[in-house]
């Protein structure tokens, strides 16, 4: 009778730990699928995770939201920001709300600080900066960068899906040449 | 035995019958009996592939597409899953086999959400990862009753809590480490009534208190000074639990909590003896008020609850040991921290008296029971105590210099009074 318990237990111990990786999976796919690709100007750094291994943390251009002086805003505030596009086809936040937008495309994130200065402007963080490489490629991809970064025509981005407030990094480009093969 | 078995026929002390009943028994008994080498070798085998599984994952291999590699990512994972149950339906006594196979599951699954992080470049950061591999984990250690995943998984918490406690300010997220070794307590306390000189039981009893030193110390924020109070009441509270009836006839795991009880009361006392600790102290607190919510007073409240509880519940001490003063140092200390609202001065001398009378009573301990590895840890703390107080004033070289003398020679006269003792005893 206990064995049975304990091999019920188990069975939906195994159900749990298959469901969780397999919803990572479907929600991520749903964004890259159904989710409208953004342009984000980046720049790679080489860290690396002890268990997930070697990734690069992506530090985007367009994190800063130009607004008023003495406004509510605060770190960590939780925000929506709604997504648009500048005049070279790259990501800019376009507005920056407390509430969900009704339509356009946005992401949910915080703000990393708030500068109340006369021209005041809100950090936002991002959810999406690590682009995961094969280990042997993470410090080469930060160097191609570093070159990359001397010859002012070349422009280094992150394209990103966005769909329901969330972000997943499908590539990074250096002078428009992809850093993983897909 | 069995050998003796034909002899015992011929000579008609036991029928042929008997003798068979006798061999069938040893026979039985012989198979039940566990083979402990293969246990620990299965176990560390497994572990280590699982280890393994982690870091081929960490190398990121992008040449597959995401459909193979999130194939690629389950593998591992129903491989540990099937060994599990596997082990439960047709091995569920062979504890080597559960074990093993725990292990290893507890690996795949994290492998497996490792993995499907590098293909969507999910960005969370690693606490928030690993506490998503422990939830995964927990009910494993209850259902396969395995003490591999109960270690390794207090082995994550407490990565855990260091990683949120000591990198991230002010993270709340630390609260789930208190949740979270909660889950650990009923397969411990089981290990302890089973038998808690066995080895897993001692293993847990050496991790466990490790675990909870790392995780208090990330209690400390602005006022961190009162985590004094609480590592006292913590110490004491493992020294009060290692005499606990359940460890009475186990060696073992007593030495493990009331030894690290007494030590930890100990170093914690050590910079307490000096001025600038105490100095300005109160003047830094803020009100009560502002304090109450605060995690060093929560950590103050809880500590000291399960000291008093301890100390209420279990007078089981042995009157004969002098030790057994030790189980108050809680209360003693607080009264001590508290008069620092009076008199700095008074604090730092009543810290340096604490130290020193702890000091005198390991050495009478040490003593009585004729043991000079204990008579030595005394004068060690007694000389730590002086000598501490040595470095903080401007006393003269040559009054210093006496005082080394002085402590070196009762180290040899202790040392030798004990031998004499033993001398005259063996005669």
């Amino acid at each position: 009778m206990n064995n049975k318990r304990n091999l019920f237990l188990l069975l939906l111990l195994v159900c749990l730990q298959l469901f969780v990786p397999a919803k990572m999976i479907y929600d991520h796919e749903a964004i890259l699928n159904k989710g409208k690709v953004f342009k984000f100007k980046t720049a790679p750094v080489d860290p690396s995770d002890p268990i997930r291994g070697k990734y690069i943390t992506l530090q985007f251009e367009a994190n800063r939201f130009y607004t008023t002086r003495n406004a509510a805003w605060y770190s960590n505030q939780e925000v929506f920001a709604t997504l648009g596009e500048d005049k070279d086809g790259f990501a800019k936040i376009a507005n920056v709300s407390t509430s969900k937008p009704e339509s356009a495309d946005y992401i949910k994130t915080n703000i990393d600080y708030y500068q109340n200065s006369d021209s005041a402007f809100i950090v936002l963080n991002f959810t999406f900066t690590k682009f995961y490489m094969e280990e042997s490629k993470a410090a080469p991809a930060e160097k191609a960068y570093i070159d990359a970064a001397r010859d002012t025509t070349s422009v280094t981005y992150a394209k990103v899906s966005v769909l329901n407030g969330s972000g997943v990094i499908s590539n990074v480009f250096i002078k428009d040449i992809p850093l993983v093969n897909k | 035995m069995i050998k003796d078995l034909p002899e015992l026929i011929e000579a008609n002390v036991i029928s042929p019958e008997t003798a068979e009943r006798i061999s069938d028994y040893y026979h039985q008994k012989k198979n039940k009996e566990p083979n402990r080498l293969i246990a620990v070798f299965g176990i560390i085998g497994a572990i280590l592939v699982g280890m393994g599984i982690i870091l081929i994952v960490a190398h990121n291999w992008d040449d597959f597409g995401r459909t193979t590699k999130s194939i690629l990512a389950f593998l591992p994972l129903l491989l540990g899953q099937a060994s599990c149950a596997y082990a439960l339906i047709k091995k569920k006594e062979q504890k080597a086999w559960l074990e093993a196979s725990s292990a290893f599951l507890f690996f795949s699954v994290g492998a497996c959400i490792a993995m499907i992080s590098q293909i969507y470049h999910i960005s969370g950061s690693l606490p928030d990862f690993i506490l998503t591999w422990m939830l995964l984990t927990l009910p494993q250690i209850y259902i396969l009753n395995s003490s591999v995943a109960s270690l390794f998984y207090l082995i994550g918490i407490t990565y855990y809590a260091g990683e949120v406690g000591y990198s991230y300010y002010h993270s709340k997220e630390i609260l789930w480490y208190w949740l979270l070794i909660i889950g650990i307590i009923p397969h411990y306390l089981k290990l302890l009534k089973n038998n808690a000189q066995a080895n897993w039981a001692v293993l847990h009893s050496r991790m466990i208190p490790i675990s909870l030193i790392i995780a208090l110390g990330t209690c400390g924020y602005d006022n961190e000074e009162l985590l004094f109070i609480s590592f006292i009441s913590l110490f004491s509270s493992f020294f009060l639990f290692g005499y606990l009836p359940i460890f009475r006839k186990t060696g073992k795991s007593t030495q493990s909590y009331s030894s690290l009880g007494l030590l930890g009361i100990i170093v914690t006392l050590i910079p307490l003896t000096f001025d600038w600790i105490w100095d300005n102290l109160f003047r830094k607190l803020p009100p009560i008020n502002d304090l109450i919510m605060t995690p060093e007073f929560i950590s103050i409240i809880i500590t000291t609850c399960i000291a008093v509880y301890l100390l209420l519940r279990h007078d089981h001490i042995p009157a004969s040991n002098r030790l057994s003063i030790i189980k108050y140092s809680f209360l003693v200390f607080i009264a001590i921290f508290l008069s620092a609202s009076i008199s700095p001065k008074l604090a730092e001398l009543l810290s340096n008296l604490m130290l020193l009378l702890i000091g005198i009573r390991i050495i009478r301990q040490g003593i009585e029971e004729d043991h000079l590895g204990i008579l030595n840890y005394g004068l060690l703390v007694l000389t730590t105590a002086i000598l501490c107080k040595f470095f903080d004033t401007n006393i003269s070289f040559i009054i210093r210099g006496l005082v080394f003398v002085g402590l070196g020679i009762g180290f040899f006269y202790a040392n030798y009074m004990i031998i004499q003792k033993r001398k005259r005893n063996e005669q």
